[in-house]
């Protein structure tokens, strides 16, 4: 089968978005499910997710009389910078969905677009918990910030580019030789930052009705209906985003080297099965660890940068 | 035993008290007429054996300083009438205006000073500043009944919203009589009612006093601290979860609280005044009623101030079932709020046990009394049900074996050093705050104030039993947690020895004579979150002429909104959750 | 000029940016007024100027001209970059003032309401000054990562070098998230919510010749930023110029570019960044949510509700009625942060409480607080002193004639393209 490179691209990154769009609320329906299992309780079915979607999307949203358009556009804004990135991040395939765009640097920075307009809609309302919760994921975001991109920055400088195509292509071609402690420090800092940006135990309780507790919940109290609907998406997409860019940094292993329908179906099963994984180990950390108290987040935080700079630094200094 | 048994075990004391010198009733009188210059005489009316002083009203701080000198302690602060047609009711129109404030002796009797209003100035000189757990306490007497505490620090409303309008249907049982304007009660205006607009002829029935119109108080506004970059954090009446309603307003810089203004009353339902005239038995259930997880202890407390008003006593079996019951509802009510600590650090292993726990507990009392929180057992006279048998047998060995599943939970949930560190240092209330303020129950003693009625003043089937008392001493959130904790093995321990010797026998006795009217009793019991007390005073014809229930929630309320500033926003809930009150009973 | 530097020089280069670039964007977090945490930004960004300029010159004396090159432009298209949306904060900063007097954060709020086009304005300015992808600051601090990356990843360049460039790829990182904190505050809290003063609440939108300056300086970031390909390739000539005038004969340069921005094709360190797409992806991608939000055509066609336009309510304030005292304020907003990096703030508070006389119950109470910078205090006095009385000159500058600030952009380009052409 050969194909031409835009063909290539149109077809990775229709597979990949569809496949990442339809199968995110089953990612966050599975973490619900285990933490149900493991307190002992049945748990929401696997569609519920998908019902609650659907039910938001379909309700007309109720505006705040104090905000305005920041608030109104915000959540295209978030959803789409997300979507963005989830086109950017090789996948199935250890190349590039979009040419000239799979770079590290740009899918961070899509990231931090998508929550400048989340915590600037939080504002927009006026209320005293999105006011909270905005201040709250700006200061833990800019302090996983150095985390996330000293361990990027490890595989990059192992593979030669930000490219995560190249980094990913770099792993498997030095396969098990990757599995070096820099690498696995910089994975560790990086699941670390994973765990903090998508709101799980110790960092937030993604459960809780506690107002005051709130970090990515308190931006959402405000919204309603289809606002709503886009925005617990665009947090649902996110979690696979982010494990797919875990596995294309430090878990390239099954991603299909050339375009073909075998190494596609292979990398596509394997994709899947890496980031369930991914989203099995946060709900397992969720029903084993509490909340941690917030002004203790830094230590955990600083750790993930240390762990990264140690990873780079062993890489740096022990050729 | 693990390390960290033996880590909680520094922590928690378990000791037996031993009992003080007791304080006679003559020493009592002997302060007194030291401080106020003559003697006083005090009396000792019913089987309660408590103290009633009446004295000037110029004289009562004078007196409250000749009580504190021998360490008393503050229980209640109550207003009533003393004369006329509504004897005991509700006052603020009749002439004999009464308030008293009772203090608990330690090793001594409990000293009810009582103070006559005149009716054109039914004012008296706050003890707030004396006494700071009578803060709440005045403010409600002020807002309901019309006495107003000259020089109170907190002249805001309490229990009454928005001056001159109605807080939910706390006007309802007034307005009973006031429904039909032709009685007689017509013309007396409610304490809630804005004033008459016309001076209106009075009616000819009612004796022409000079009735104190709508207390003179300003509209409420929270308290709020000033300064670049404090904003107003309002939390409540309407919550999130489904919880009770509470109005929290924080102070706060980003984080950091600087004050809590903690307005409560939305639940206020008029209960006191909804069982004035109702004969003694047929006020049970509404107080049982006034809050759903003290029914126990409120029922006991109540059934107990009827005993000494009708001089009864109740059968060994009643006694002893009532020891049981307490100790039930402490149990499920301790796991429970143990499980709502995990709650407030999200730690879903522990809520998910400790609920499982909760849950087999209730379930063990709908088979001991058929109804889960217990509700219909415990009546004046003694018991009204029969205990079942069946939920009798081999109650002790699953209590027991409830608690040996409760405190592994609590072993892991100690282990778990996120857990441990949320709890520690958090929601300090120190020793001497827990004694300023008045704390009751499990906040006082994780503060190290032995405070416990069931060991001070052990009435009914505690005088047979030994509790032992848990205290800890650094009064944070992890103190709490670890009383609790233990506080459970000692009621387990309680009802696996009760379960299989209860008496036999009657449940029940006919209540003795009839109290005359005017006749006061008062009667505490230790519930789940402290002491809770029922000032009543009898009607004629063995009714209720007034009922005060000051419960612990009460008393500890204020204490949470001092505890809270200095700690960051998210850690409220926690401290919130590790006093664990009602707002019902609160509100009645 | 930049080759055959000695390493120490590079290093020290770098750590005065890193440490000018934390220390800058912190300080301004701390600020309430608006012109002031402006005013610390640019010790930030000056911070990240050094930051490029360090590892060029750490790539140059190792012999990786290319890249020092790029590094090199990528310090002159920040600084370029900078001078746009910081004109343009600043810009909207004046119009702030003008409309309500104010500049102090936790007084203002709710002007978008009254002054769109300035909120739009500003809050593209700070979107390209956060670096947020597809806007101007996002493309030169790509380039500064790239840059660091490729010192940190060059197997020639001595291992401290290398260390050194790894270290602050964490600390330019902490500063673009720090800076996102510091611009979602200054955004948020003046523009959105509920107006926090009368004079904020009666603002009105300043005169059409001041909207159109900074309309046209926010153009100009979205079109600095999508074309950061040209500029960037332009800008890498006269780096490379620069270089070689100094370091010896220069290798051929390319005759052919693609509108990306490439880090180096001819290197071992290969990454490329296509502003263009990358915007076109994100404008196609919003506009699809956004449209399929407004006109409800997935999923929900056949879920239409009698109500279709959104209806306007209170905010939810737990059941009473929503205030402006309700909301976080300036010094709320950036406490976590204050508190995250107390050693280095020492944060001071006053809580002054004044009680009822005899008693423990309070009759007022006030707040206060003072943050001060111990490293300032300790190391850095003598330029921090000089930097505030820069950025009072810088304040200076600001006349608030748009024609003035047109010259400075041009002086400033002018200036850097006759620097990289003598030198």
């Amino acid at each position: 089968m050969e194909l031409t490179a835009t063909a290539t691209s149109v077809f990775l990154i229709a597979l990949q978005l569809s496949v990442f769009v339809a199968f995110a609320p089953f990612v966050a329906a599975t973490i619900r499910k285990t933490k149900a299992r493991l307190q002992g309780r049945r748990g929401p079915g696997i569609t519920q997710p998908y019902r609650d979607l659907i039910k938001w999307w379909g309700k007309a949203p109720l505006e705040s009389s104090a905000a305005g358009p920041v608030a109104r556009y915000a959540p295209a804004v978030v959803l789409g910078s997300i979507v963005a990135a989830a086109v950017l991040v090789p996948w199935v395939a250890s190349r590039e969905p979009l040419p000239g765009t799979a770079d590290l640097i740009v899918v961070v920075g899509l990231f931090a677009a998508a929550r400048f307009a989340l915590a600037l809609a939080a504002l927009d309302t006026g209320s005293a918990f999105g006011g909270m919760g905005s201040s709250r994921d700006v200061a833990l975001s800019a302090l996983a910030e150095p985390g996330l991109m000293l361990a990027l920055a490890g595989t990059a400088v192992a593979a030669g580019s930000s490219n995560l195509a190249t980094i990913s292509a770099f792993g498997i071609v030095s396969g098990v030789g990757l599995l070096g402690p820099a690498h696995l420090l910089a994975a560790v800092a990086f699941g670390i930052v994973v765990v903090a940006e998508t709101g799980h135990h110790p960092f937030d309780n993604p459960d809780t009705h506690l107002e005051l507790t709130m970090v990515h919940e308190g931006m959402l109290l405000e919204s309603s209906g289809r606002a709503l609907a886009t925005l617990l998406f665009a947090s649902e997409l996110k979690l696979v985003v982010l494990a797919a860019l875990f596995s294309a940094a430090f878990l390239p292993f099954g991603a299909a080297t050339e375009i073909a329908a075998g190494p596609i179906a292979l990398g596509l099963l394997v994709g899947l099965v890496k980031i369930l994984a991914v989203a099995q180990v946060l709900a397992i950390i969720d029903s084993m660890l509490a909340k941690s108290r917030f002004f203790a987040l830094p230590d955990l935080l600083g750790l993930a940068s240390l762990l990264a700079l140690t990873g780079l630094a062993i890489q740096v200094l022990l050729p | 035993m693990s390390e960290h048994d033996a880590a909680a075990e520094v922590l928690v004391a378990v000791t037996l008290r031993e009992p003080g010198e007791p304080v006679s009733a003559t020493a009592i009188r002997e302060a007194l007429a030291l401080h106020l210059d003559h003697s006083v005489s005090p009396t000792a009316p019913g089987a309660s054996g408590d103290l009633l002083v009446p004295v000037m009203r110029e004289e009562l701080t004078a007196a409250i300083e000749a009580l504190l000198e021998l360490d008393a302690t503050h229980v209640m602060l109550t207003a009533f009438c003393l004369a006329g047609p509504r004897v005991g009711r509700s006052p603020r129109v009749q002439a004999g205006l009464a308030v008293e404030e009772v203090m608990a002796v330690p090793n001594g009797p409990l000293v009810r000073l009582r103070i006559v209003l005149p009716a054109d100035d039914p004012s008296y000189q706050s003890i707030t500043p004396l006494v700071p757990a009578a803060q709440w306490d005045e403010r409600e007497a002020r807002d309901l009944h019309g006495v107003t505490p000259v020089g109170h620090p907190d002249p805001r409303p309490l229990v009454i919203h928005d001056a001159g309008t109605t807080p939910a249907s706390a006007a309802a049982p007034a307005s009973s009589s006031a429904a039909t304007p032709a009685s007689a009660d017509a013309a007396v205006p409610s304490p809630y009612a804005p004033p008459p607009a016309a001076p209106a002829a009075p009616e000819p029935t009612v004796p022409p006093t000079t009735a104190p119109t709508v207390p003179d108080v300003a509209p409420y506004r929270a308290f709020v601290a000033h300064g670049d970059g404090v904003y107003q954090l309002p939390v409540g009446p309407i919550h999130a979860g489904v919880i009770e309603p509470g109005h929290f307003r924080f102070s706060a810089v980003g984080e950091s609280v600087l004050y809590l203004d903690a307005r409560l009353f939305y639940a206020h339902r008029g209960i006191e005044r909804m069982v004035e005239g109702r004969p003694f038995a047929g006020a049970l259930p509404v107080i049982e009623r006034a809050c759903g997880v003290c029914t126990v202890t409120h029922a006991t407390a109540y059934s107990r101030a009827v005993e000494e008003l009708t001089g009864t006593v109740p059968p060994a079996r009643a006694q002893m079932g009532r020891v049981l019951l307490a100790e039930m509802e402490r149990l499920y009510n301790h796991v429970g709020d143990l499980g709502n600590i995990c709650a407030g650090v999200g730690f879903n292993y522990g809520i998910s046990r400790l609920g499982f726990q909760k849950e087999r507990l209730l379930r063990l009392n709908e088979r001991l009394t058929g109804h889960r929180y217990l509700m219909g057992v415990v009546a004046p006279g003694g018991l009204r049900l029969e205990l079942d048998e069946r939920g009798l047998v081999g109650l002790g060995s699953l209590v027991t074996d409830i608690e040996h599943e409760v405190r592994a939970t609590v072993r892991h949930i100690v282990r778990s050093e996120g857990v441990m560190n949320r709890l520690h240092t958090t929601g300090i209330l120190t020793n001497a705050e827990a004694r300023r303020l008045g704390a009751l129950g499990v906040a006082a003693r994780a503060s190290g104030q032995a405070c416990d009625l069931r060991i001070d003043r052990p009435t009914d089937g505690y005088r047979e039993i030994q509790v032992a008392s848990v205290g800890a001493s650094s009064g944070d959130v992890a103190a709490r947690f670890h009383v609790r904790a233990q506080e459970v093995g000692v009621s387990a321990a309680i009802v696996a020895d009760l379960a299989g010797r209860i008496p036999d026998g009657e449940i029940s006795v006919p209540l003795g004579r009839e109290p005359r009217s005017g006749e006061v009793a008062l009667a505490g019991a230790e519930g789940p979150r402290g002491a809770s007390w029922i000032w009543l005073m009898a009607g004629p014809k063995g009714t209720v002429a007034r009922l005060h229930l000051r419960s612990a929630s009460f008393a500890n309320w204020p204490i949470v909104a001092a505890v809270v500033p200095g700690n960051i926003v998210p850690d409220f809930p926690l401290i919130n959750k590790s006093f664990e009150l009602c707002y019902a009973c609160t509100d009645r | 000029m930049v080759g055959g530097t000695p390493d120490w020089i590079g290093l020290l280069i770098l750590a005065v940016g890193a440490f000018s670039a934390v220390v800058g964007v912190l300080y301004a977090l701390m600020q309430h007024d608006l012109k002031r945490l402006l005013a610390y930004h640019s010790i930030e960004n000056i911070g990240i100027i050094l930051i490029a300029l360090g590892s060029a010159i750490l790539l140059e004396s190792h012999g990786a001209h290319e890249l020092a090159a790029l590094a090199l432009a990528a310090a002159i298209f920040h600084s370029i970059n900078h001078a746009l949306f910081k004109t343009l904060l600043f810009l909207g900063a004046g119009a702030v003032l003008h409309a309500t007097g104010l500049r102090d954060l936790n007084h203002l709020g709710g002007l978008g309401r009254r002054m769109p086009v300035t909120m739009l304005a500003f809050m593209i300015g700070a979107a390209a000054i956060s670096g947020l992808p597809p806007l101007n600051g996002f493309a030169s601090e790509w380039l500064t990562f790239q840059g660091l990356l490729a010192t940190a990843g060059g197997h020639d360049i001595a291992p401290i070098a290398r260390f050194a460039a790894a270290g602050t790829i964490g600390a330019l990182a902490l500063t673009t998230g720090l800076a996102v904190a510091c611009f979602v505050k200054a955004t948020g809290i003046a523009f959105l919510g509920l107006p926090r003063s009368a004079a904020a609440a009666a603002a009105q939108e300043v005169a059409r010749p001041a909207l159109a300056a900074m309309a046209a300086l926010a153009a100009a970031c979205v079109a600095t930023g999508l074309a950061a390909g040209p500029a960037f390739h332009a800008l890498l000539g006269v780096a490379r110029v620069s270089l070689h005038s100094a370091s010896g004969p220069a290798g051929p340069i390319p005759s052919t570019f693609t509108p990306a921005v490439t880090a180096g094709p001819h290197t071992d360190f290969a990454a490329t960044y296509t502003p263009l797409a990358v915007g076109l992806l994100l404008i196609l991608a919003v506009g699809i949510v956004a449209l399929a939000a407004r006109y409800r055509i997935l999923l929900a066609a056949r879920r239409v509700e009698r109500i279709a336009e959104p209806r306007r309510v209170d905010t939810w304030a737990c059941g009473i009625a929503p205030r402006a005292a309700f909301q976080y304020n300036a010094t709320s907003y950036s406490k976590p942060v204050r508190i995250f990096f107390r050693r280095i703030f020492s944060p001071e508070r006053e809580v002054r409480i004044e009680y009822h006389p005899g008693t423990a119950f309070p009759s007022s109470i006030s707040y206060r607080s003072h943050v001060t910078l111990v490293v300032e205090d300790r190391i850095w006095r003598p330029l921090h002193a000089l930097s505030l009385r820069a950025a009072n000159f810088a304040r200076k500058l600001q006349g608030g004639a748009i024609q003035i600030y047109i010259a400075y952009c041009v002086i400033a380009v002018l200036l850097l393209l006759a620097w990289a052409r003598w030198s």
